[in-house]
């Protein structure tokens, strides 16, 4: 299961002295912007990214998956402290951990959310460890057919989950598909859709796009604050007592492991991510717990369930990200541009081509899991007094370190007029509920789909019935008609509902 | 948008409509000039054309989807709801900032990195109301050209930090 050897190549690669100093530093910048609420993972990631520049391959994933580590521990310090969850995967955080901190249990509340986090993230990335590879062998038997019907599925899924706007979902993630084949067709050589523009004739710039549409709403959305948050932080730090509930998270052995096995399997499926993780946790523990009437008045069993959850679901997000190219969240649809930077791509080939960098990632995001820990011990209450830096001062200074991070990729400043174009666009996508997710999916995806069309038509030519001969591929058209069948059908029952209540009221 | 029509109120999301719109008219324009190419513009929308169609029939459900009906006697308690002012667009701090960045977008072309972005942070600084000097003359100038002098010095980015002319 586990390809002994190339792990130790890939040990190899990360046993140097930049592996603790990138580690530390990257946890440390994302713990602090974990912490701040509205400052999202993935604009810690995409604010470190042009700093990789300098740094082999290796040692950029490493920081930049610390950043993300870093950023969905934080998170849970402010849901606990001051109620404001630094994301919105801490959530569930806030349910319990808050409550505990009004009753003066906060120490104990940071230790178990801390202790937890620690549990969930390490348990995945030892689960990433020993199924990458026959995840990776089952994505190698992705041919263009499976590829087009699973990249359908995703946006199906991601419009399911985000509840009521599916045919939203469909749309952008069609409109990205379309986005991604501007430029030159390798195909037929044929120009399209460049409107003059000559840098968008080798397609639209990946990393401005992708950091434009996740990063720079984070931005416009501060500008309508004075100061991030405006809660103070004076509560007393008893280390003792912090300890005390590191210790007590063991004594939900069971919701701990429930936890992580939810984590990781919600993390594997794109766009559900840390958010919907923590919250199902969080809601099936209460199911099962003897104790489930205090769920909500500050039951610690409430804070390791969704901590667990929350981290867990990150090796999850890794494993789609590793072996398929699939970005599940908008941190790892920033990670898809730190390995692009390097040169590398994502998918089914890189476990193939680059195996030992893969296993190099896992070990240390193993090792930044156990350090994780002791940084947020250490710094937990001097951290959550940045939260009332002034937004008005970090938006235009963010922009400017961004813009100078876009030029860097390929030494133009029409990059950074895309980064521009594409911050407002992603601010109406969010706006009105079209899933940014699925726009970069389709964007990421639609160059290579717009190829595997033109080699399906050479070789099939325009016989449908292939698809359903190709069993991968027919298992995955079914998958999505159900989805698609049970989604449609639960409109249909929900808008007949409401005729009734309206025929009723009227 | 918000309609009453007799017992029923219809709200109808427009935002959700006209970006769904301009995002479609934009696929059409992609297809019928990519259509239009004399040599080898047909042969290249053999996967444009069914994301088209895709397109369009989902824009018939964002459609159907953006208008909802409720009862006249929701409309009160409707009212009586606060309405989120800063989710909008309009706000007027989100315009001028992307003003901003349409004005600092443009100087980076004309004229280097540096110039344009320390303009950039202190305007945008001053009209949201920064009045300490320190910080609008400091990190206006002291961040652009710390970015500037890492990236030119150290990483090596032939970045043009002066107009070219």
């Amino acid at each position: 299961m586990v390809d002994w050897e190339t792990v130790f190549k890939g040990l190899v690669l990360i046993t140097t002295w930049k592996l603790p100093v990138v580690v530390t530093l990257g946890l440390w910048f994302g713990l602090i912007l974990g912490v701040i609420p509205g400052m999202a993972g993935s604009l810690g990631i995409a604010i470190i990214l042009p700093v990789t520049f300098l740094m082999d391959p290796v040692t950029a994933l490493v920081l930049l998956t610390s950043v993300y580590t870093g950023g969905l521990t934080g998170a849970g310090i402010t849901a606990i402290l001051i109620n404001t969850p630094g994301q919105a995967s801490a959530i569930a955080t806030t349910f319990d951990g808050y409550p505990m901190t009004r009753m003066g249990y906060h120490n104990e509340a940071l230790g178990l959310q801390i202790t937890s986090s620690v549990i969930g993230g390490f348990s995945s990335y030892l689960f990433l460890l020993f199924f990458i590879k026959p995840i990776a062998r089952l994505a190698l038997l992705f041919g263009p057919s499976e590829m087009l019907f699973f990249t359908i599925l995703v946006l199906v899924v991601i419009g399911t989950v985000r509840g009521k706007h599916l045919f939203r979902s469909l749309f952008i993630g069609f409109f990205g598909l379309l986005l991604g084949t501007v430029g030159a067709s390798e195909a037929t050589g044929v120009v399209r859709g460049t409107m003059g523009f000559f840098s968008l004739e080798d397609g639209i710039p990946i990393v401005p796009c992708i950091i434009g549409v996740f990063a720079m709403p984070e931005i416009l959305n501060l500008l309508t604050r004075e100061f991030i948050t405006e809660v103070k932080v004076e509560k007393a730090f008893d280390i003792r007592k912090l300890l005390h509930g590191a210790r007590n998270t063991f004594r939900y052995v069971k919701t701990l492991l429930r936890s992580a096995i939810l984590g990781i399997f919600i993390g594997i499926l794109p766009a559900a991510g840390s958010t919907i993780a923590c919250l199902f946790s969080y809601a099936q523990a209460k199911r099962v717990s003897k104790w489930s009437h205090r769920f909500g008045t500050g039951e610690p069993e409430g804070v390791v369930a969704a901590e667990t959850a929350n981290n867990a679901s990150e090796g999850g997000a890794m494993a789609t990200l590793l072996a398929l190219g699939i970005p599940g969240s908008a941190a790892t649809a920033i990670l898809i541009a730190g390995f692009m930077l390097h040169g590398l791509v994502p998918g089914p080939r890189l476990f193939v081509s680059y195996g030992e960098l893969v296993y190099a990632i896992i070990c240390a995001n193993l090792f930044q899991m156990l350090l994780v820990g002791f940084f947020a011990i250490g710094i937990t209450f001097y951290m959550t007094r940045i939260v009332v830096a002034p937004s008005i001062i970090l938006a235009p200074s963010l922009m400017v370190v961004m813009a100078m991070g876009i030029y860097s990729v390929r030494f133009m400043f029409f990059d950074v007029h895309m980064l521009f174009l594409f911050g407002i666009l992603g601010w109406f996508f969010r706006a009105c509920d079209f899933a940014p997710t699925s726009f970069i999916i389709g964007i990421i995806l639609g160059k290579n789909l717009d190829m595997d069309m033109y080699r399906y038509v050479a070789l099939f030519g325009s016989n449908l019935t292939v698809f359903v001969k190709h069993p991968i591929s027919a298992c995955i058209i079914l998958l999505t008609l159900v989805i698609l069948g049970f989604q449609i059908y639960h409109y249909w029952h929900k808008s007949l509902k409401e005729d009734t209540i309206i025929e009723e009221s009227s | 948008m918000r309609l009453i029509i007799k017992k029923h109120q219809v709200n109808i999301d427009t935002q959700a409509i006209i970006l769904a719109a301009l995002l479609l008219g934009w696929a059409l324009y992609y297809y019928f000039s990519t259509i239009s190419i004399p040599d080898g513009g047909t042969e290249s929308v053999l996967f444009i054309k069914p994301l088209v169609i895709g397109l369009f029939v989902f824009f018939i459900f964002i459609i159907w989807g953006a208008v909802e009906l409720h009862p006249r006697s929701e409309v009160k308690r409707q009212k009586e709801e606060p309405t989120k002012k800063d989710g909008s667009f309009l706000h007027h701090r989100r315009i001028f900032f992307a003003a901003s960045l349409v004005a600092y977008g443009i100087g980076l072309t004309f004229f280097g990195y540096l110039i344009p972005s320390v303009l950039f942070i202190f305007f945008v600084c001053f009209c949201f109301g920064v009045r300490n000097l320190w910080i609008l003359i400091g990190l206006s100038i002291a961040l652009p050209t710390f970015m500037s002098l890492v990236f030119r010095m150290l990483i090596h980015v032939p970045v043009p930090i002066w107009p070219s002319w």
